[in-house]
């Protein structure tokens, strides 16, 4: 059984991106960080939650070498 | 003001990971400095709007708050580890890739509800090159 790590793609930079990367997908202004984290909440359509979404980067030398992503919805 | 005080629950949630997991199954540099960045090292940038994420898995969707860890457990193997009790629980599925040294983890909590759904995850480059115990592993590019 293969393990999926080989096959996981995500659509935001991620392992091998650069700073740049980020700054263009997400319209930051980072330089040379050591670590960068990225949060938005919006209202849940029809409930009275707010979902929000963060990630997290590791980078060296401005290189992508760790990437997390989390959600949470909450009242 | 604190980072830690504007992190969301489940950014801590999964922050803790990195000091639950013992000596067993440690989430190595990656873990370590998402620890360290809820009280000083993060650049933080509050979006306007969620970012629209699309997570895809060996060729499906992971949904966060909706794939559960069975899921993922039935369908690439590995197994569920937990620590902690009631609010401090954690569980997660971990993977490791020796070809390619990376480290990917999934991340649940008392927030994924009894199905434990998948609430964070986390890929990292330098995790420990497919050597850490209670990971399921790939060995070769196949």
């Amino acid at each position: 059984m293969a393990a999926p790590i080989a096959n996981v793609t995500i659509n935001i930079p991620t392992l091998g991106g650069s700073v740049t990367d980020i700054n263009h997908a997400f319209g930051a202004k980072f330089t040379r960080p050591s670590s960068a984290f990225l949060v938005g909440s919006e209202p849940t359509a029809g409930k009275n939650c707010t979902r929000q979404i963060w990630i997290q980067y590791k980078l060296d030398h401005d290189k992508i070498i760790g990437v997390a992503v989390g959600q949470s919805t909450v009242n | 003001m604190a980072l830690a005080k504007s992190m969301p629950a489940a950014f801590v949630a999964f922050a803790s990971v990195s000091t639950a997991l013992g000596a067993d199954v440690d989430m190595h540099d990656f873990g370590r400095e998402v620890w360290r960045s809820k009280s000083s090292e993060a650049h933080v940038i509050h979006l306007k709007a969620p970012p629209t994420l699309q997570i895809v898995v060996g060729g499906e969707i992971l949904e966060l708050e909706g794939t559960t860890l069975s899921d993922l457990v039935k369908r690439f193997g590995g197994s569920i580890h937990s620590r902690g009790d009631a609010g401090d629980s954690i569980y997660w599925v971990c993977y490791n890739d020796a070809p390619t040294r990376r480290t990917l983890w999934f991340v649940s909590d008392e927030m994924g509800g009894s199905d434990k759904a998948v609430m964070a995850l986390a890929l990292a480059a330098d995790g420990g090159g497919g050597n850490q115990d209670g990971c399921a592993h790939r060995e070769r590019n196949d």
